[in-house]
C-alpha cells in the first residue's frame, strides 16, 4: 500500500515541479502589474522609472507588464498631455511592451475623455480599475504599487 | 416529608438536555411532579431550547456558491486518484509558491469530485473575486479613498452579479480608520458593514500592541472589526489563498 | 493488504466531512452572525480537517473533532486583546435580510439579537447544544474547557436568553402565542 501511494506521489511531484519550473525561472513570461492610484509628480515618474529597470532587468520579451491607473493616477497621462518629455519616456514604454491601461469609472467620476489623456486608446480603457488588477493577480500577475 | 432534593438550574439545563443518569432524572421527576413553579421554569428552559434550535434552522446563505455534490462513477478508481491529488495539491501549496496556472491543470484532471479540488485548492478558483485592501496611512483623505474605493469594488460585482469577498487591512497609520474616537468615518462604515455582508474590516493586533508600548494609547475598535495578529502576515496569507491584493 | 480498507475508511469520512458542511456553517453563523465570515471560516475548518484526516481514528468521535476545528478556527479570527476590549464590541453586526423585514420571521429576528447579546463563551456552549445536540462531555471537548464551566456557561446564557425574550414576550402577548404554537 505505500509503496503504491509513494510511486504514484513522486510521479505526480514530478509533474508538478516540471510545469512550476516553466513559469517560474523566466523561460516563460514574468507577469506584473503595476498600480498607480496617486498625483504626486515625483512618484509617477520615479515609477515609470522602476518600470525600465525592470524591463532592464528582466528583458522585454520576457516580461507582460501593465501599468493600472484609476483614482487620481489619471493625472500621469493627463499631464503628459502638455509634457513632452513624460511623452517620451511614456511613448519609450509602450514601445518596449507595457500597456496602459485606464479605469472607466475614473474618467467617469473626474469627466475626462480619452483626448484628455495622452495616448489613450478605446481598447486601453477597463470597466473598474481595481476590478481589473484583482483580475490579473487571480491569474498570477504579481501586484506592485511603486 | 419535605426533604426533596434541591434542583438546582445546572440539573434542570441538564435535565432539559437529557445529560442526567436514569437515578437523576427520576429524582428531577419527583421534584417536577411537586413543585409547580419548577415546572413552569423547566418548560421554559425547553422553550429557550426550541427556540435557540428554530432561529438558526435556515440561516442566511453563504454568498458563496453552492457545492457541486460529486459523480460517482467507478468510485475505486476516482477515490484514488482524488486522494493522490489532494495530497498533490497541498504538496504544491506548501513547497512552492504558485502561480495559481500550475495547480489547475492537474488537479482539474482529478475526476469530478469538485468538493475535493476546493478544499485542495484552497479558494483559488471557486469564481469568488476577492480582494484584500491595504491601508496604512492614517491620512484622512486617503482613507476617504480607501472607503471610496471598497464601496466602488462592491458595487460593480454586485452589479455583475459576480460573487466577490473584500477585506480592508488596516495597520500603521490606517488603524485610525478602525478606532473609536479617532475614525474619521464611522458612521459609513457602519452602514457598509450592514449594507455589504460580504465585506469585513480587520485591524492589525501588532499596530494595537504597539500604540499601547510607545504611546500609552489603549485601543478601542469600530463595532464588527475583526483582528488580526500581523497585518502583513495576514496579507502573505490571504496571498497565498489567492486573494488579489491592492494597496490603497 | 488493506488498501481497499484505507480508501473505504477515507471515503467515510470525506463523505462524513461533505455532508458536515451545512452544519458547521449553521453554528459558525450562530456564533458571528456574518455570512462571509462564516463561510470564511467553515472553509478553513474543511480543509484542516482534510489535511488531518489521517488523525481520526474512530470515525464515531468525528464530529466533535470537527467542531472543535471549527472552534479554533473561529477564535483564531476573532482573537481578542481582552484588555483592550469594552462589553460593546462583543456586540455582533447585525445584517438586515430582506425576511426580517416581515413580521413572519419577527420570533427568528428577535431570538438572534438575544444570542448575539451573550458573551462569547455562553454562545458557543449553547448552540452547541441546542443547534448540534452535543453531549456535555462532547461541548467540554470541544470548546476545550472543564464539564463544569459548559453547565454554568449553559445555565447563564439560557437564563440571559430567557430575561431577554420574557421580556419581549411581556409586552407582547401574541408574539408569545405566535412562539408557543410553533414550538409544540
Amino acid at each position: 500500500m505505500k509503496k503504491f501511494i509513494a510511486i504514484s506521489m513522486a510521479a505526480l511531484m514530478t509533474m508538478a515541479f516540471a510545469s512550476t519550473a516553466m513559469a517560474k525561472n523566466g523561460y516563460g513570461k514574468q507577469k506584473v502589474v503595476y498600480h498607480i492610484n496617486y498625483d504626486n509628480a515625483k512618484r509617477q515618474l520615479a515609477a515609470l522609472r522602476n518600470i525600465q529597470n525592470h524591463i532592464n532587468a528582466v528583458g522585454a520579451k520576457n516580461l507582460d507588464l501593465r501599468v493600472v491607473m484609476h483614482g487620481k493616477g489619471y493625472t500621469l497621462l493627463k499631464r503628459a498631455n502638455k509634457d513632452l518629455a513624460l511623452q517620451d519616456k511614456i511613448i519609450k514604454l509602450k514601445d518596449q511592451g507595457v500597456k496602459f491601461e485606464m479605469c472607466a469609472n475614473t474618467m467617469r467620476g473626474h469627466k475626462l475623455k480619452a483626448s484628455d489623456l495622452f495616448g489613450l486608446k478605446k481598447s486601453d480603457i477597463v470597466p473598474s480599475g481595481v476590478a481589473e488588477i484583482a483580475k490579473l493577480e487571480q491569474e498570477g500577475y504579481a501586484y506592485i504599487r511603486p | 416529608m419535605n426533604d426533596a432534593p434541591y434542583i438546582s438550574d445546572e440539573i434542570l439545563n441538564a435535565f432539559v438536555d437529557d445529560q442526567l443518569s436514569a437515578e437523576e432524572k427520576e429524582q428531577v421527576y419527583a421534584a417536577l411532579a411537586r413543585d409547580e413553579k419548577l415546572k413552569q421554569r423547566m418548560c421554559e428552559l425547553r422553550s429557550i431550547h426550541d427556540l435557540a434550535r428554530l432561529a438558526y434552522l435556515d440561516p442566511p446563505a453563504s454568498r458563496i456558491g453552492e457545492y457541486v455534490g460529486p459523480t460517482r462513477r467507478r468510485p475505486w478508481i476516482a477515490a484514488s486518484v482524488a486522494c493522490l491529488m489532494l495530497c498533490l495539491g497541498l504538496v504544491l501549496g506548501r513547497m512552492i509558491n504558485p502561480s495559481p496556472h500550475t495547480a489547475i491543470p492537474v488537479l482539474a484532471n482529478a475526476g469530478r469530485n469538485e468538493t475535493l479540488i476546493e478544499a485542495a485548492n484552497l479558494h483559488r478558483h471557486s469564481g469568488v473575486t476577492k480582494i484584500l485592501f491595504h491601508l496604512n496611512s492614517g491620512d484622512p483623505a486617503t482613507a476617504r479613498e480607501a472607503l471610496d474605493e471598497v464601496e466602488n469594488a462592491l458595487k460593480y460585482y454586485a452589479r455583475a452579479r459576480k460573487p466577490a469577498r473584500i477585506e480592508l487591512i488596516a495597520n500603521g497609520g490606517g488603524l485610525n480608520l478602525l478606532r473609536r474616537g479617532t475614525s474619521p468615518f464611522p458612521k459609513r462604515i457602519r452602514e457598509m458593514q450592514k449594507k455589504y455582508p460580504n465585506l469585513r474590516f480587520v485591524a492589525c493586533q501588532n499596530t494595537i500592541d504597539r500604540l499601547r508600548r510607545e504611546k500609552g494609547i489603549v485601543v478601542h475598535l469600530l463595532p464588527g472589526t475583526a483582528i488580526i495578529d500581523s497585518g502583513v502576515a495576514q496579507i502573505m496569507r490571504r496571498q497565498q489563498e489567492g486573494w488579489a491584493y491592492i494597496e490603497v | 493488504m488493506n488498501v481497499l480498507n484505507l480508501f473505504y475508511r477515507t471515503r467515510e469520512s470525506r463523505r462524513m466531512l461533505e455532508t458536515s458542511r451545512a452544519r458547521l456553517y449553521r453554528v459558525a453563523y450562530a456564533w458571528c452572525h456574518n455570512a462571509a465570515l462564516a463561510d470564511d471560516v467553515v472553509q478553513e475548518t474543511l480543509m484542516k480537517a482534510y489535511r488531518n484526516l489521517g488523525q481520526l481514528r474512530d470515525p464515531k468521535a468525528g464530529q466533535a473533532w470537527l467542531f472543535s476545528i471549527l472552534t479554533n478556527c473561529y477564535n483564531d479570527h476573532f482573537r481578542r486583546n481582552r484588555e483592550t476590549e469594552d462589553v460593546d464590541e462583543q456586540e455582533l453586526i447585525e445584517e438586515t435580510t430582506p425576511e426580517m423585514e416581515t413580521g413572519q420571521l419577527q420570533i427568528v429576528d428577535r431570538v438572534r439579537k438575544a444570542v448575539a447579546t451573550l458573551p462569547e463563551g455562553q454562545r458557543q456552549a449553547v448552540t452547541l447544544v441546542d443547534l448540534e445536540g452535543f453531549s456535555y462531555i462532547e461541548v467540554a471537548q470541544i470548546l476545550d474547557i472543564p464539564i463544569g464551566t459548559v453547565m454554568s456557561r449553559l445555565c447563564r446564557a439560557r437564563n440571559a436568553l430567557r430575561g431577554k425574550l420574557l421580556e419581549e414576550f411581556r409586552q407582547q402577548p401574541e408574539l408569545r402565542e405566535a412562539v408557543m404554537r410553533r414550538v409544540k
